[in-house]
């Protein structure tokens, strides 16, 4: 019965997302579910390996400038085409994954929390200074978005307008999602999290820890990528000023209160901040501060995050 | 009878102190062996080198006569050779079928490709939770099944710990005190457990301090004292062993 | 051969500050096995604070530092109440995470109410140089040098002579059995994080006639720091110390014979190298119990 009701509660919301554009067609509107597209998606690769696994990567807003400005590299210096520009955007995130992974494989902690934050910090470093490369902080800007798509009984689809690229996002999301969320109910899920609650533990029941964590890493590191490529070529101009390290607290904080180590939380911590700043237009100064303010209390009033508390209204409903 | 674990020499010691002292002994297949000795006298370091959880300073450890000092702590579990621990280490978050589930990793042998595309990958899980349960039956806890193993009392996450390690197919089964804290019924219960797992044919190795249930359970004893061996025999034999009564007497220990 | 002196005792004034910093932190971690991300506030509210007695309440300079290591070992003791206390021993994640969020919210509020613009500390001590076997030196540098030594000589012999130094020792051994023994770890937390407030506050009002202040200078000390503990040996004092002196060398060598653009560098390149060869850092802790 409950598989049932989660089954058709998530076809509905499908439903909705499908014709959301069809109603509010206000494009700044659009323009923030996008985002909220992105977020969902960077929240959900960091979830993997902060929530999942317990390790603290406090780089992540690194692998989404990788992606980003791996895809416009390769597109606008390479001649490759945007499609492929955005999936080897990914890729690129993912080697770096791996390239910071195996070093911080014996890190854990806060050990590992500085770590990674370094590495983000020297890759914002490095998007500031390779000029020749990256144009430095003027940033790159007029970067082409993806080329007409034919699509049959539809025609020709131009990406010029919000709608086509809500779409595009939605259908990236819907897939990094399903594959996100069928890790995370596999074996391999199950072994990042009892690498996150015994390391040592794991080792002895037969696992493989050192090829997980990096598989771990990589992961999180594509998903994020092919958010950066996405928002290359929807933006179509980056500056390092987007991969900062308030990026990655804002991830986080979206991570932590929407439950660390659910599937549900990253997605609607992702949500929730990312139109939150909208609706507080008005206090948009005091944005970190709140943000800050409500990662402590949530890990220490409501560690599962706001999933966590739905999860025990419901299983207190199920019990009365 | 052929030794399914041989040591040689082997001797690791911490700065100044030595915990394991040119330690030599082996265990025959399908026997119950059991390791005894005073607090301190290096019985689970032993332990933690024969599983690779620490590497020796020298000597050797040959299970099935390969040698596997230096292998990772997983592929130690691969090749059979299995451990519980003295402290309960059981995944806290996660319950009790998942903790078990999760020890199926070597028989699934998942990668990123066969989680999201190979069909036999999911028969496997699925098969893997189906041994799980079967687990959880044999120790008397499938009742349980779906809570979470931080909300199990002490023996009942010894007994989690039995089964997790069961369902790793073991021939050789490293038992660290696996009734240190417990009642005499819960004592009896895993005794008990242990016998049939023995009768299956899987060789017992077992560190305890409960004497009774060494004397009443061993084929044979292996008395350790400042990481050396100083007895070796049946369980009489070594109970009436001067040098073992001394070593006993000679310490304070908590029983 | 004199400018390669100068570099080091330049080296040895931030080294000096580096390892008040790393002092505290080191503490917090061997006694209470907890992870302070908050810690480089702790300093830059300290500097805010020496700054505002001095310039606006015209307090001379060492009651203004004082008065700021007071303040900020109050805040510390905020920290404990708020951030740690309802946490402790549910692992290190969610200290982690409380005290990030700590530090965002402490940094972005400062920023809020003392502007980005950096302040300038002055006081009569930075303008007076002297000219000591070669090397020339603000009287403020030699006073960071000197007033670091002491706290540091201070904080050494509180811990190795006093009762409560030695339940703060026992309690970082092994805090069961120090509680059996009637340590109230509460206390010694309370006390631990004062203690660490003060030598952060110190630190603050020290480097804050050096350089500018400004609301996000905590991010950077308190990765040094952090780079600083992991150097030295999480919970080991003397190991903060030497790790906190060699860094400030290191960076001061760097900058001058290198590049100075990428001073900050150094710190994550020893943390990359240091880590990579010994996971636990140079005087590290004992392995691990499994």
């Amino acid at each position: 019965m409950q598989s049932f009701l989660k089954f058709s509660l998530t076809t509905l919301l499908l439903l909705f997302l499908i014709i959301i554009p069809l109603i509010f067609k206000n494009p700044y509107f659009l323009h923030i579910i996008i985002m909220a597209g992105i977020f969902v998606l960077l929240a959900s690769s960091m979830n993997l390996i902060t929530g999942c696994t317990g390790r603290l990567n406090l780089g992540h807003a690194g692998f989404y400038g990788l992606g980003a400005y791996g895809s416009t590299l390769l597109v606008m210096k390479m001649g490759f085409p945007v499609w492929i520009g955005m999936l080897f955007g990914g890729m690129i995130s993912t080697l770096f994954g791996v390239l910071i992974g195996v070093p911080c494989l014996k890190l854990r902690g806060s050990y590992l929390a500085i770590t990674t934050l370094a590495f983000g910090e020297i890759t914002r470093l490095a998007f500031i200074n390779l000029v020749e490369l990256t144009n430095g902080p003027l940033g790159i800007r007029e970067i082409p978005g993806p080329p007409p798509l034919f699509l049959p009984k539809i025609g020709l689809i131009q990406f010029e307008s919000k709608i086509v690229y809500y779409y595009l996002i939605f259908f990236i999301c819907l897939i990094c999602l399903l594959i996100i969320y069928r890790i995370m109910n596999s074996q391999i899920g199950n072994t990042f999290i009892a690498i996150r609650e015994d390391e040592i533990r794991a080792e002895t029941v037969g696992i493989d820890t050192i090829k997980i964590k990096i598989i771990n890493f990589a992961l999180g590191a594509f998903f994020a990528g092919i958010a950066g490529s996405f928002y290359a070529h929807y933006v179509r101009f980056i500056s390092p000023d987007t991969f900062t390290l308030n990026e990655t607290f804002t991830i986080l904080t979206m991570v932590v209160i929407g439950g660390l180590g659910t599937f549900w939380g990253p997605v609607l911590g992702g949500v929730i901040f990312t139109f939150l700043p909208e609706l507080l237009r008005a206090i948009a100064d005091y944005r970190m501060i709140i943000y800050g303010l409500l990662m402590t209390v949530s890990i220490i009033f409501m560690p599962e995050g706001l999933i966590g508390i739905f999860r025990s209204l419901r299983t207190k409903k199920l019990t009365e | 009878m052929e030794n399914l674990l041989k040591i040689e020499a082997l001797t690791k010691h911490y700065g100044g102190l030595i915990a394991v002292d040119g330690l030599e002994l082996h265990v025959q297949k399908g026997e119950v062996l059991s390791l005894i000795g005073p607090n301190g006298a290096g019985k689970t370091t032993t332990f933690n080198l024969i599983t690779g959880l620490e590497h020796p300073d020298q000597g050797r450890i040959l299970f099935k006569k390969e040698e596997i000092v230096g292998l990772k702590p997983h592929e130690i579990a691969e090749k059979g050779l299995v451990r519980t621990f003295q402290i309960t280490r059981v995944f806290k978050k996660m319950t009790l079928l998942e903790n078990v589930s999760v020890a199926q990793h070597m028989a699934i042998r998942p990668n990123l490709w066969s989680v999201l595309f190979s069909q036999s990958e999911m028969e496997r899980e699925k098969k893997g939770k189906e041994k799980a349960a079967e687990m959880l039956k044999f120790v008397n806890l499938y009742h349980k099944r779906e809570e979470f193993a931080s909300n199990l009392s002490l023996g009942e996450q010894k007994r989690l710990e039995l089964a997790i390690a069961l369902s790793m197919d073991p021939e050789l089964l490293l038992l660290d005190e696996p009734v240190a804290g417990m009642n005499p019924r819960e004592t009896d219960e895993i005794i008990h457990l242990i016998e049939t797992i023995r009768n299956k044919g899987i060789t017992v190795f077992l560190i305890e301090h409960d004497m009774k249930m060494v004397m009443g359970i061993s084929e044979r004893v292996i008395v350790l004292n400042y990481g050396k061996k100083i007895a070796e025999g049946t369980p009489e034999e070594v109970s009436n062993n001067p040098a073992v009564i001394e070593a006993y007497l000679g310490k304070r220990h908590k029983e | 051969m004199s400018e390669l002196a100068q570099q080091i005792v330049n080296g040895l004034v931030m080294g000096g500050v580096y390892a008040l910093m790393a002092l505290g932190l080191t503490l917090i971690f061997g006694i209470l096995d907890q992870v302070n991300f908050a810690h480089g506030e702790l300093y830059m509210i300290g500097a805010y604070a020496a700054f505002y007695f001095l310039d606006f309440l015209g307090l001379g300079y060492f009651i203004a530092m004082l008065m700021a290591m007071a303040i900020v070992a109050i805040l510390g003791l905020f920290y404990e109440w708020i951030l740690f206390r309802p946490i402790r021993g549910l692992g290190h994640l969610p200290a982690i995470i409380s005290s990030l969020g700590a530090s965002i919210f402490l940094w972005n509020l400062s920023l809020k109410l003392f502007g980005s613009t950096p302040r300038q500390m002055r006081t009569e001590l930075s303008e007076v140089t002297l000219n000591l076997f070669g090397i020339s030196l603000t009287v403020q540098r030699l006073l960071v040098i000197c007033i670091a030594m002491i706290l540091i000589l201070l904080l050494y012999f509180m811990i190795k002579k006093t009762r409560l130094g030695k339940a703060m020792r026992a309690t970082a051994q092994n805090p069961e059995m120090a509680a059996l023994l009637g340590v109230d770890i509460n206390r010694i937390a309370e006390l631990t994080f004062l203690i660490g407030g003060a030598l952060a506050g110190a630190a603050g009002s020290l480097i804050g006639p050096i350089f500018l202040i400004y609301p996000a200078m905590g991010l950077m000390a308190c990765l040094k720091a952090f780079v600083v503990v992991i150097l030295g040996g999480l919970g080991n004092v003397i190991g903060a110390v030497f790790a906190g002196l060699s860094l400030g060398v290191i960076e001061s060598l760097g900058a001058g014979f290198i590049s100075s653009a990428y001073k900050d560098f150094f710190a994550f390149i020893v943390l990359i190298l240091v880590l990579w060869a010994r996971p636990e850092g140079i005087l590290g802790k004992t392995a691990k119990k499994v």
